[in-house]
């Protein structure tokens, strides 16, 4: 066991508005309240990038708030997942085509959970965070493959030595 | 003099539900000069409104414009599309608008008085405040079937009647919450660590309240009394159901708690009202006219003035529609009310202003 | 991950010198020492603090040299208390006191109450983290596994914190573990039922009451 496979057990949440109606902003707060409770999955919403997992976006992506959106997401460090939370976010929903906002985040960023719904309700929110856990190992593993294939032929004395490196290999990524 | 620092805080901010961007510039801490941007979300509704949807599709889109009041931005659409089509909605129609704007006063109000205590750094009562909204949620959706974005008032009346069952579990719940809001009252109240926090903080005058041309909430707590409610009874008869005005005299954050926690006490007041005296009748006016004409419509959202205008030229389309929301008015004092104060105190004064800068910047 | 190397190597001492005051603390090492050990580690994380160019970062050092500023003070008094009682500035002469200290000091426990929120940074006195106003302070460009040490100094800082309350039951382990118990609840009740003070108002609260209150119970101690 090392620490980053604890990581799941306390995902870190980043939340940021890119221009929605609010409406999936209180939905995650009352997530965050007692009846829902999302610190039950270890999650604490902090409100710094730089020591988050998952990023939770709302709203369609407007032309102000883009800029923000993409350097917050630079900012966090690998494995990182964004959530996307609502029909604007998703695909832009009803603001889709306005002069000042184009169809969703995944337009400037990758997502890897799409959360449906105007308002999305805060069960669906619970679920799309819990499927982001579930992408968040999986990336942690693809990370500590890459790693392991630069570090682990260079362990034998200064000599590369490559053999049964596929062995070692594959059982973190299954 | 000390050194000036310049604290920006935004766009993304642990204490900012939605982008906005103060810059406050510090000495020691205490801030001397603020200055407040506020369209990060900007979208083109109106515009979208006057050539993308047809008028009866309009209500649907405007409730889109802010999440947490978007039920009077259906019915202050509705009501100026009313307007200008020239109809007079059934009774029942106008009481249950009524209701529901009530029960959304009572869980943005709340959520309002929660932001403000996290903000004050007090997580305890934020979870308990929370937990005490949560009613108001389910039975917006036992209403209207959504926690969220209603869409209960369409033109020319509202989507769905109310069930007697509701309108029983809806009594009994209000009744579950009266000592539960006591309780909230005497923690915003008496707390003394909070009372440091809050009293004084982010005061402004009478006379500059009166100047800044503020609204809601913020005014009622410097002692200006502004409601539409108190205003306008042509639309909605709110004195027949018990409105009364609240105000305070500080005009801090402290003041601000209480106006909104003792507006609570007159919904509850408003909404049991509602439910005791609800007339029989149909919940809709049909009718096949086009829009026409100009119309202004003022309604009391639960942040102040709303300010619906509409402009028809007979066709599907309207020509033109402009909305005005109360945060919009309140800007200029927003920002003014931080001089003097620490920067301590400032997240908690950003919340209880209750800022929806998607009302403002649409 | 980084922002500069200053700045994570700071993060990383920072974590390290409080490895080395706890150790001294637990083997029973001087008093004093144990004192500017955590003023040492918490200089370091100030100085990582200041290094970058966040505003919110500088702000929270400043902070936490204001903090310092609150319960450093109340530390030291309550450290020469000990001496006054036991004749040795040693945390091994405390343990091994024929009876516990608290007896001999209660108003310097209660001040010294009134200062762990200061240190562990809980409510009302959590000025220096404030997670609304200055989003972590100082910790808020550490990021990845210098996060980790950083936070898991905080952990530590509890650990040092409880062996400090620890230290006023002297030989008596059952009473020890009542007051470690009796401060784990005040400190949650007390984190759960207040607001955040302002640093003005924390620092003033701190210098009258707390360390009068370790001033009064220090010159009990020398003229009795």
């Amino acid at each position: 066991m090392n620490l980053a496979s604890y990581r799941k057990k306390s995902p870190w949440i980043l939340h940021y508005n890119a221009g929605g109606c609010n409406g999936c902003d209180i939905e995650i707060l009352a997530c965050l309240g007692p009846k829902y409770d999302i610190e039950r999955f270890g999650m604490i919403n902090t409100g710094n990038p730089k020591q988050s997992d998952i990023l939770l976006v709302t709203g369609p992506v407007t032309k102000r708030s883009r800029e923000r959106l993409v350097e917050i997401y630079a900012q966090m460090p690998e494995p990182k997942v964004v959530v996307s939370c609502g029909a604007c976010a998703c695909t832009g929903g009803v603001f889709r085509g306005m002069y000042n906002c184009e169809g969703g985040v995944d337009q400037y960023i990758p997502v890897d959970v799409y959360v449906c719904g105007c308002g999305t309700r805060p069960e669906q929110i619970i679920d799309g965070v819990v499927q982001a856990l579930g992408i968040l190992e999986q990336k942690t593993k693809a990370m500590e493959v890459s790693v392991r294939l630069q570090k682990e032929p260079l362990k034998e004395e200064g000599q590369i030595n490559r053999r049964n490196i596929a062995d070692q290999i594959k059982p973190a990524l299954s | 003099m000390g050194r000036q620092y310049e604290i920006p805080i935004g766009a993304q901010h642990i204490s900012l539900l939605e982008p906005l961007h103060f810059k406050f510039t510090t000495e020691n801490e205490k801030i001397v000069a603020t200055e407040a941007n506020v369209y990060y979300v900007h979208r083109g509704i109106e515009q979208a409104c006057c050539s993308k949807f047809k008028f009866r599709q309009v209500s649907f889109v405007v409730g889109r414009v802010c999440g947490l009041c978007s039920i009077s931005h259906t019915t202050a659409y509705s009501q100026v599309a009313e307007k200008l089509l020239k109809i007079e909605i059934p009774l029942r129609a106008k009481y249950l608008r009524m209701l529901v704007i009530e029960l959304d006063r009572i869980h943005s109000h709340l959520l309002c008085l929660s932001h403000v205590a996290e903000n004050s750094g007090f997580e305890a009562l934020f979870m308990k405040t929370m937990q005490y909204r949560e009613f108001s949620m389910e039975l917006l959706e036992a209403v209207c079937g959504n926690r969220i974005q209603y869409d209960f008032s369409i033109v020319g009346g509202v989507a769905r009647d109310l069930k007697p069952q509701v309108a029983q579990s809806i009594l009994e719940r209000l009744k579950k919450f009266i000592p539960q809001l006591d309780e909230l009252m005497d923690i915003y109240k008496n707390n003394w660590t909070l009372s440091l926090k809050n009293k004084g903080a982010g005061a402004i005058t009478k006379e500059d309240a009166m100047r800044l041309n503020v609204v809601g909430p913020f005014a009622r707590a410097a002692g200006l009394a502004i409601d539409v409610r108190n205003e306008t009874e042509d639309l909605l008869p709110w004195k027949e159901v018990g409105f009364e005005m609240i105000t305070e005299t500080s005009g801090d954050v402290y003041a601000r708690n209480m106006v909104r926690l003792r507006e609570l006490y007159v919904s509850i007041r408003i909404i049991e009202n509602i439910i005791n005296g609800l007339p029989e009748s149909a919940l809709i006016t049909e009718t096949k006219a086009f829009p026409d004409g100009e119309a202004t419509v003022r309604l009391e959202a639960p942040r102040g003035e709303l300010f619906y205008y509409a402009k028809g030229n007979k066709t599907q389309i309207l020509e033109r529609l402009k909305i005005k929301a109360p945060t919009f008015s309140n800007v200029a004092a927003m920002a003014e009310a931080f001089t003097g104060n620490e920067y301590g105190s400032a997240p908690a004064i950003i919340a209880s202003y209750d800022p929806c800068l998607s009302c403002t910047a649409r | 991950m980084i922002v500069h190397s200053a700045h994570a190597f700071l993060g990383i001492m920072h974590f390290v010198s409080l490895w080395f005051a706890l150790a001294v603390l637990l083997l029973g090492g001087d008093l004093i020492l144990v004192i500017f050990l955590h003023l040492l580690s918490t200089s370091l994380i100030i100085l990582a603090g200041f290094s970058t160019r966040s505003i919110f970062s500088h702000l929270g050092a400043n902070r936490t040299a204001i903090s310092i500023l609150a319960y450093e003070p109340v530390l030291i008094i309550i450290a020469v208390s000990i001496f006054m009682l036991t004749g040795s500035f040693d945390a091994s002469a405390a343990f091994n006191w024929d009876q516990p200290l608290l007896y001999k000091m209660p108003l310097a426990f209660i001040a010294l109450l009134l200062v762990l929120p200061i240190k562990l940074k809980k409510s009302p006195f959590d000025v220096a983290e404030a997670h609304q106003e200055v989003t972590g302070g100082v910790e808020i460009e550490f990021s990845g596994i210098f996060f980790e040490a950083v936070y898991t100094a905080k952990w530590l800082d509890y650990v040092f914190c409880y062996t400090l309350v620890f230290l006023f039951a002297g030989n008596n382990i059952l009473l020890g573990i009542g007051l470690m118990v009796f401060t784990f609840f005040y400190l949650n009740a007390l984190d759960n039922s207040s607001a955040r003070v302002n640093y003005k108002q924390m620092l003033r609260f701190s210098l009258t009451v707390s360390f009068s209150l370790a001033f009064i119970n220090l010159l009990i101690n020398i003229f009795t």
